[in-house]
């Protein structure tokens, strides 16, 4: 869903939302796109989503950071009150902010949300080819989801396996293609646009992972009252039944939010410690 | 009373043979004096009536505008070589410029002159593409002189901005962002090249320079204005001949002489092949195929025709007398062809072999009867009177009826073919004049003087006994099992029935033509590999404005691919261009020329190359983020060739960057110029037809100023599906619309609606005669019989070798018929002559005339089936067939079915 941020790039004029409104943080460590560019399209989710909650008109601001510091630090302040997050984030940071996930989202395009490991063609047989390699892509952001949920299912990677986070995926794409040491996660959008790419014949998609949520809604440090919190739950799954709901999601590259599935949340979040 | 009529003239015949031999003679004499003055029209125009509009329509283009059948010349490397595309255009530049210069070529195009047109037509643009090439102008100027210039880093910075800005440019659409990422990709492989092979690069400057970038912008063609495929490895040069007429003659002179013009230029620099294509080369092979066929045919034909008849009539002298009474005929018939019409056309000049095949039936049959009666043992005017009171009525009907049939060609409805029913019909009734008339008295004169002679009894004529005694037993086993050949006929007839359902009409004429033929080839190859077509329709208008209403007319038309007129150099909306054009007046000035001095800087390139490859590394990561593959592709394709760039700037010594300083100032020159050119295309004022070039005038308006609009098909006119189509939506286009497509399917209609109206009167006809003949309704359809059941043996046996009907096979329907009846009357005469005597002695009788004049008729109409043309062996091969299937069907079927049903004995 964060890559609306590209979309929306050269949207020149910056807002910074009142101090007075409660606020919703979209945190995506390694997306593209800036705070800046990305503004405009926070001002109009923040606007559709109170409306949709049967908030007070203005009663929400958002605001969107691709890095993990800034994102970090803007959660930490008292007016913030909803957290969009990638699980990557999650597991590493929901215990320190104290999010409380209510609802998962799925972003347009992203099917089940499975990870997918590509590396050069045939140089990757078995988990135990890894030794020495690095693992690298998003989800790295929490080495322990790399280790855990998304490759346990092939098998325990080796000690001395490297996993290293990076928004720089193409060019760790590119450097696999000539034969550096290197496993790349890819979500499924980025499979698709696999074949487009000059070196793709020399890829292959090696493993796939099972199904597992994208980004997760929030409540952080319990700031959002009851009522709010209930509304709020209420009313966005089902969101894109409507034209307007769904032209809102569609802003953000939303699909649709859903009921989150605490036990396999919390599954997840088991296997990666 | 007809009998009494013929039995006296009989009388007088044989009473003073010399006197009708003189009279013969004086009349063959004075006939071939007449046909040698016969004249031969080898002009296709000639086959359809002058009053027929559309073919008035046609004619009346081709008199005005010599470029609507033009020649077609293919030019390409030789198999398996990998040419460079410039080395195939200078060629073929220089073979134009050479055709160009033979007498017997009006005018050569061979490329749209896309410089010229630019720098005078920015206004023949659409508005929305001239926006569009200034916006490029802008883009691409700076771009280019920092990359081909002097590649200092604060050029190539500037540049990479504006190209990072169009390429991952959140404001445009995803296409816009791949067009641009697209020119991208193109511009650095321009600086590779120039940084691998800069003389290389700068000597294309000169062929693909600003002005094809733009051109390619603009919609023209890929090939810098050349008539290419789309893989661009064949160019084609359209010959608009000096003479249009479309005789033979004249087609044969333009395409020889292309021809060697063509060999000689190959000669000098080889490696390159040239093919022929288009209606004249089209027309000069296959007429070169028919010529060879036809000499090849003929002597097929005459040798075996003389060969059955010299072995059959043992006394080989009557077989002589059959030929020259036959020669006799048909030169009577040549003499006939001149006070008819004159001339002969394209088809009329195949009657002679359809005389010799036909003809020579009416002298076996009185011939045969002869020597079977026992010639030269009673007096021989009695024995000639006998064979022709047995024979002469029966050959009489026969001969009416074919030429009957024959007559009704003249339905067709199409000149050439109803020249054809005249010319063989009557030439039909003077070979049976012949043989009715002087045979008997060459039988009478030949008898007295062998008597004279004393020349008795030969072995020849004892080999004859034997031919009676193997007819008598054959005749006997003919009919020894009635009930199971009447019924396994039967069987035969009813699948052949069936199976005829399945024969379709093909209209494709280019299935007619000889395999292979490089014309056809060629065609084939322009057809499906290029947006050419050597053959299309046209549309004249008085008015330039009048092509307007052609153009819009023809759009969403699913078989007209586009209408090339003047419409594409002419101004579109002047009003609307003006102020793009101003704009790029105003921004091709800005443009400061350098003046720099020096050439590259090594380090400061690999610099800003380093700093380019970063930039792009980014975007294509964003990219990809962002799940826009294609642009990321673009991106990495781009990235690659600058680490090449990079990688080669890296490696260079010394004379590699000598090598790049000498070629900057030559780039700095061509973007002098095209700064200049680019100037005065913008100072032009709107053009009119008069501004035009000369290859573009010449090509798209005739000779008296009209203005012309090819209307390009969307698929193979040959198609005979796509033909009916192309040919409705190019009369919804303009009523005036004409062409070979369009002349082709308005004859290919009026020849098998006259078709079948002729095959339906030939066959009443026919059976009028018949009527006449007989007097009876019983005999008449009696001797119908063999050629209804032969007909439709013939449809399932070409059903079971998957031929079809098509313009060339389509006369064999009334030939047969023609042909085919004849067994039937000679059969039903002997029955009603001696049917009390049993069927065996009505087939010993006739039998062996019928077997000869059939298997002559074979062998002399079998012999078109050894034709390279297939449009001749097709022929060739029904008539061998239907002939067969009458010989089988009056000798073998009839017989026993009339004794299986009790009506004779056996």
């Amino acid at each position: 869903m964060f890559r609306t941020a590209l979309i929306l790039m050269l949207c020149l004029v910056p807002a910074v939302p009142a101090a007075s409104q409660d606020c919703l943080v979209f945190c995506a460590p390694g997306y593209p796109g800036t705070t800046d560019e990305a503004q405009p399209t926070m001002d109009r989710f923040a606007g559709g989503l109170a409306a949709a909650a049967g908030w007070e008109p203005g009663g929400l601001a958002a605001v969107y950071y691709p890095s993990g510091p800034a994102g970090l630090e803007r959660l930490q302040t008292p007016d913030v009150v909803l957290a969009m997050v990638t699980l990557p984030f999650y597991l590493k940071h929901g215990e320190t902010l104290k999010l409380d996930p209510v609802l998962a989202a799925v972003a347009a395009g992203e099917g089940d949300g499975a990870w997918s490991l590509v590396a050069a063609r045939d140089r990757l047989k078995q988990p135990g080819d890894l030794s020495g390699w690095t693992v690298t892509g998003l989800p790295a952001y929490h080495p322990g989801l790399v280790r855990g949920p998304v490759l346990s299912g092939w098998g325990d990677l080796p000690e001395d396996t490297e996993l290293k986070f990076t928004s720089r995926v193409l060019s760790s794409l590119r450097k696999a293609s000539r034969g550096e040491n290197l496993a790349v996660l890819l979500d499924k959008t980025q499979v698709e646009a696999l074949p487009s790419l000059p070196y793709a014949e020399s890829l292959e998609v090696v493993y796939r992972s099972g199904p597992m949520p994208t980004s997760l809604l929030c409540v952080v440090d319990g700031r959002l009252p009851e009522e709010r919190r209930t509304g709020l739950i209420r009313s966005l799954p089902g969101l894109e039944d409507s034209a307007a709901g769904a032209a809102l999601l569609e802003t953000i590259r939303l699909e649709r939010f859903v009921a989150l599935d605490r036990a396999a949340l919390q599954r997840i979040a088991g296997a990666s410690d | 009373m007809f009998r009494h009529l013929t039995s006296s003239t009989l009388d007088r015949i044989t009473a003073h043979p010399k006197r009708v031999l003189a009279a013969f003679l004086l009349l063959t004499a004075v006939a071939v004096l007449l046909g040698a003055r016969i004249e031969f029209r080898d002009s296709r125009s000639d086959l359809a009536a002058a009053d027929d509009p559309e073919q008035a329509r046609f004619q009346k283009l081709i008199d005005d505008f010599n470029g609507s059948e033009a020649l077609v010349v293919a030019v390409e490397p030789v198999a398996g070589v990998d040419l460079d595309p410039l080395v195939l255009r200078r060629f073929t530049d220089e073979l134009a410029k050479r055709i160009g210069r033979l007498s017997v070529v009006d005018t050569v195009f061979h490329r749209v002159e896309v410089e010229r047109l630019l720098v005078g037509s920015l206004w023949s643009l659409p508005p929305q593409d001239l926006v569009r090439t200034v916006d490029q102008v802008e883009e691409l100027l700076p771009g280019l002189q920092a990359l081909l210039g002097r590649f200092g880093p604060e050029a190539l910075t500037r540049f990479i901005d504006n190209m990072m800005q169009s390429g991952a440019g959140a404001a445009l659409t995803p296409e816009d962002r791949e067009e641009g990422i697209g020119r991208l990709v193109e511009l650095l492989a321009v600086q590779k090249r120039f940084l691998e092979n800069p003389e290389e690069l700068v000597s294309r400057l000169e062929h693909a320079g600003l002005m094809q970038l733009l051109a390619a912008g603009a919609g023209e063609s890929g090939a810098d204005g050349y008539l290419a495929t789309s893989d661009g490895r064949t160019l084609f040069l359209f010959v608009s001949p000096a003479d249009t007429s479309d005789a033979l003659p004249a087609q044969r002179a333009l395409v020889d002489a292309v021809r060697q013009a063509a060999a000689l230029l190959v000669l000098e620099r080889p490696g390159f092949q040239i093919g022929l294509t288009g209606q004249p080369a089209l027309v000069v092979e296959e007429m070169a195929a028919i010529s060879t066929d036809t000499w090849k045919t003929s002597a097929l034909a005459i040798a075996g025709v003389l060969l059955l008849t010299l072995l059959v009539f043992r006394w080989k002298f009557h077989a002589v007398l059959v030929l020259a009474a036959l020669a006799t005929g048909v030169a009577l018939a040549l003499g006939a062809v001149y006070l008819e019409l004159g001339y002969l056309n394209l088809i009329t000049s195949s009657f002679i072999s359809t005389l010799i095949g036909v003809g020579i039936a009416y002298g076996i049959h009185p011939v045969s009867e002869y020597e079977l009666m026992g010639a030269h043992t009673v007096p021989p005017e009695e024995s000639v009177k006998k064979a022709y009171r047995h024979t002469g009525a029966a050959v009489t009907t026969a001969g009416v009826t074919t030429a009957a049939a024959f007559f009704s060609i003249v339905l067709m409805d199409f000149k050439g073919f109803a020249e054809l029913g005249v010319v063989a019909g009557g030439g039909v009734l003077l070979c049976l004049l012949s043989a009715l008339v002087l045979l008997p008295a060459l039988l009478v004169l030949h008898a007295r003087y062998r008597r004279k002679r004393g020349v008795g009894r030969t072995r020849a004529q004892v080999t004859a006994a034997m031919d009676r005694l193997w007819l008598e037993r054959g005749a006997v086993y003919a009919c020894r099992f009635p009930r199971t050949v009447s019924v396994i006929a039967l069987m035969i007839t009813a699948a052949a029935l069936w199976s005829a359902f399945g024969i379709r009409f093909d209209t494709n004429i280019l299935k007619l033509v000889p395999a292979g033929l490089e014309s056809v080839r060629y065609q084939e190859k322009m057809t499906s590999e290029s947006e050419f077509s050597p053959v299309f329709s046209v549309v004249a208008v008085d008015r330039p404005d009048e092509l307007e209403a052609i153009r819009s007319g023809a759009e969403g038309m699913d078989s007209i691919l586009r209408v090339d007129s003047l419409l594409r150099f002419l101004p579109v909306d002047p009003d609307r261009s003006s102020g793009p054009i101003k704009r790029l007046a105003t921004l091709v000035r800005s443009v400061p020329v350098s003046d720099a001095e020096g050439g590259v800087d090594a380090a400061g390139l690999l610099e800003a190359l380093s700093g380019l490859a970063d930039r792009l590394a980014d975007a294509a990561d964003d990219a990809f983020g962002a799940g826009l593959g294609g642009i990321a592709g673009s991106l990495e394709e781009a990235l690659e060739t600058v680490e090449d760039s990079a990688a080669l700037v890296q490696s260079a010594g010394p004379e590699q960057v000598a090598r790049w300083d000498a070629a900057v100032p030559l780039v700095e020159t061509w973007l002098i110029q095209a700064r200049a050119e680019l100037i005065a295309a913008s100072e032009t004022v709107p053009p009119g037809p008069s501004d035009l070039p000369e290859s573009i005038r010449s090509r798209f308006m005739t000779r008296s100023g009209r203005f012309l609009a090819f209307l390009q098909p969307a698929g193979d006119v040959f198609d005979p599906r796509f033909l009916e189509g192309y040919v409705k939506e190019c009369r919804t286009v303009s009523r005036e619309s004409t062409g070979f497509p369009i002349v082709f399917h308005h004859m290919s209609r009026r020849i098998t609606s006259g078709f079948y109206r002729a095959v339906a009167v030939g066959a009443v006809m026919v059976f009028l005669v018949l009527l006449l003949d007989y007097r009876r309704l019983g005999p008449a359809l009696l001797a119908l019989v063999p050629l209804l059941v032969g007909m439709i043996w013939m449809l399932g046996c070409m059903r079971l070798l998957n031929l079809q009907f098509n313009f060339a096979n389509l006369v064999a329907v009334p030939l047969i018929i023609g042909v085919g009846i004849d067994n039937g009357v000679h059969i039903v005469h002997r029955l009603l002559y001696e049917g009390d005597e049993g069927m065996s002695i009505v087939l010993r009788h006739t039998g062996r005339a019928i077997l000869i004049a059939s298997l002559t008729t074979m062998i002399g109409f079998g012999s078109l089936a050894f034709a390279s043309h297939r449009g001749m062996s097709g022929l060739g091969l029904i008539l061998l067939l239907g002939v067969g299937a009458c010989l089988i069907t009056s000798t073998v079927v009839l017989p026993n079915l009339l004794v299986a049903t009790g009506r004779v004995r056996r």
